[in-house]
């Protein structure tokens, strides 16, 4: 995470650097026709988060995490400005894994958490909601696993669903766009999201988009100041050399790149690349200026398929973040939030954090089961 | 040699070309490098390298050096020149390796001789410091500038398509009629910062 957290509706930040800013005027700017991810939001669940969004910030301070004392940039087509950047939470490294911002969001939460006594479990999977009957009634609790054990985890007043996006599950993401095959893999999680799930196409494989190969010579990686050696590139099939391009396709070897590329069709590919660049245009694809030819060696082969980053859908909800079923009906004990929620195609921790915020007060506040 | 061992069949040889400075010359050689490597490792120190012409002419021959490219595996190369085509053009013509039967294609662009010489400077729109590095383009004829801010590009009598750019700095475009030896003097902008930051 970067720690960016454009809350604003009169935030006491917003007000110190004299920044004039109301829960309505959050509203008009996240309902705003421009922004096309905008136009199919649940206008109730926007106007729900643009009234709490001075108070989530509110509460950010109040449990402890620190914002750069740095005036506010405008963000996400709003009319005012509202980014704020919590502060990184420590520059030890033993507590902190990476010194990015996101840490001093994440690592207060966690430690006022703590203070309260909820007590975080590591090493489990939730494997299964459980409700009073298999496909109806109020939620009782989770099953989930933990070193290949079975546990049921009873709720006392409610169960949040806050697992984030579903990004990460093929098959799930492949019902919206079937184009989605595997070898798209999730933001931040390069190596780690490389097995094969399911029968997604022929083979196992990709039947997607296919992998995309950034291709280029020695001439760029003198002219980009590149330093194609470990650990700048992955050897282990994602990134290859050669002496000639016949040669460069030869090599490319990757789970997901299903057929080897024929020599003579990355030849022929540079070839007519190389040709726009003599001709100063490039009549195939109409990128502007193409400038230096791909022809100096060695060449290089680099893995550059697009990654997907967040998911802007979810499960149904309501203002108190009570999942929805498919009958419209509340599932009583049962609340999402974050990228689990759908509703609201807003990126990053304004979403998460206000929807966090109501979904832990709305189940707290429900009567015990 | 090949190494011991090696079936007649692994000797698959592949061909790099580079260094052709385009566009060519009507009337005048080009020089370029051309590399072969063996699939098989074998040492191509002598080895003879042609390139043909549009109609499978040979225009040119010559053997392969004794060491391989710096930082590769294996690339034995050579510098070679030819003849320009006589008529101006896009031309493809294809280089041969007589080991390993390799074979490759390359393009290029012939123009008319130069009647003149064009100096662009460029300057920052908003300091008027000269710029080094900036990308300048003139129909088929391409150059960058140097520390002070000056490419040179020797062209026929025409009109032209003059777009110059660097990163960080906004596209500028014109179009130019190059009627003698001039100097023109181009100011680009740095572009400016999104109004509104990618955040995550």
């Amino acid at each position: 995470m970067g720690g960016e957290v454009p809350l604003g509706g009169g935030t006491s930040l917003q007000k110190k650097y004299g920044v004039v800013d109301s829960a309505d005027q959050v509203y008009l700017d996240h309902t705003n026709h421009k922004n096309s991810d905008f136009r199919y939001c649940d206008r109730d669940l926007v106007r729900m988060w643009a009234d709490e969004n001075a108070a989530t910030f509110e509460f950010l301070i109040e449990n402890d995490v620190k914002f750069n004392d740095e005036k506010p940039e405008m963000v996400n087509g709003g009319s005012v400005p509202r980014l704020f950047v919590a502060k990184v939470y420590s520059d030890d490294l033993a507590e902190t894994i990476n010194g990015r911002p996101g840490s001093g969001l994440v690592r207060p939460l966690e430690k006022s958490a703590r203070a309260k006594s909820v007590e975080i479990l590591l090493k489990h999977k939730m494997t299964r909601v459980i409700r009073e009957n298999p496909t109806s009634g109020g939620v009782l609790g989770i099953s989930a696993t933990s070193e290949s054990k079975t546990v049921n985890i009873r709720a006392r007043k409610g169960v949040i669903i806050a697992t984030g996006g579903h990004t990460s599950n093929v098959a799930f993401r492949r019902m919206f766009d079937p184009r989605l095959t595997e070898e798209y893999q999730v933001v931040a999680f390069l190596s780690a999201r490389l097995g094969t799930n399911g029968d997604l196409g022929r083979d196992g494989k990709a039947n997607g988009g296919g992998p995309i190969w950034a291709i280029f010579d020695f001439d760029a990686v003198v002219r980009e100041k590149w330093d194609p050696k470990p650990p700048n590139v992955d050897l282990n099939g994602w990134f290859f050399s050669a002496d000639t391009i016949a040669d460069l396709a030869g090599k490319i070897k990757n789970p997901y790149q299903r057929r080897p590329i024929p020599a003579g069709v990355l030849e022929q590919t540079v070839s007519k690349y190389n040709g726009f660049v003599d001709a100063g245009k490039d009549s195939e694809f109409g990128k502007p200026g193409p400038m230096y030819k791909i022809q100096k060696p060695s060449f290089y082969a680099a893995w550059s398929t697009p990654i997907l980053h967040d998911t802007l859908t979810g499960l149904k909800i309501n203002t108190k973040c009570q999942v929805i079923d498919r009958n419209n009906q509340v599932i009583p004990g049962l609340y999402a939030c974050g990228e689990s929620a759908g509703g609201f195609a807003l990126h990053g921790l304004p979403r998460v954090t206000v929807f966090g915020r109501v979904a832990g007060r709305e189940a707290a506040s429900a009567n015990a089961s | 040699m090949p190494p011991k061992d090696v079936e007649a069949g692994e000797h698959k040889t592949s061909i790099a070309v580079w260094d052709l400075v385009s566009p060519l010359v009507i009337g005048r050689t080009a020089k370029m490098k051309v590399g072969a490597r063996c699939a098989a490792g074998c040492q191509l120190t002598d080895h003879a390298v042609e390139i043909h012409g549009a109609a499978g002419k040979t225009i040119a021959r010559t053997g392969l050096g004794g060491t391989p490219w710096p930082g590769t595996s294996g690339l034995y190369w050579a510098d070679i020149e030819f003849p320009a085509p006589a008529e101006a053009g896009t031309h493809t013509f294809s280089v041969t390796s007589e080991h390993g039967g390799a074979h490759s294609e390359f393009s290029f662009i012939v123009v008319r001789p130069p009647d003149h010489s064009l100096t662009i400077q460029v300057h920052d729109k908003t300091t008027k410091e000269t710029i080094a590095d900036v990308e300048v383009r003139l129909g088929v004829y391409r150059s960058i500038t140097d520390a002070r801010g000056l490419a040179t590009v020797d062209v026929p009598k025409d009109s032209y398509a003059l777009t110059v750019w660097k990163l960080g700095y906004e596209l500028f475009s014109t179009e130019i009629n190059v009627t003698g030896t001039t100097t023109i003097e181009v100011e680009i902008a740095v572009e400016p910062e999104p109004a509104q930051p990618y955040w995550m």
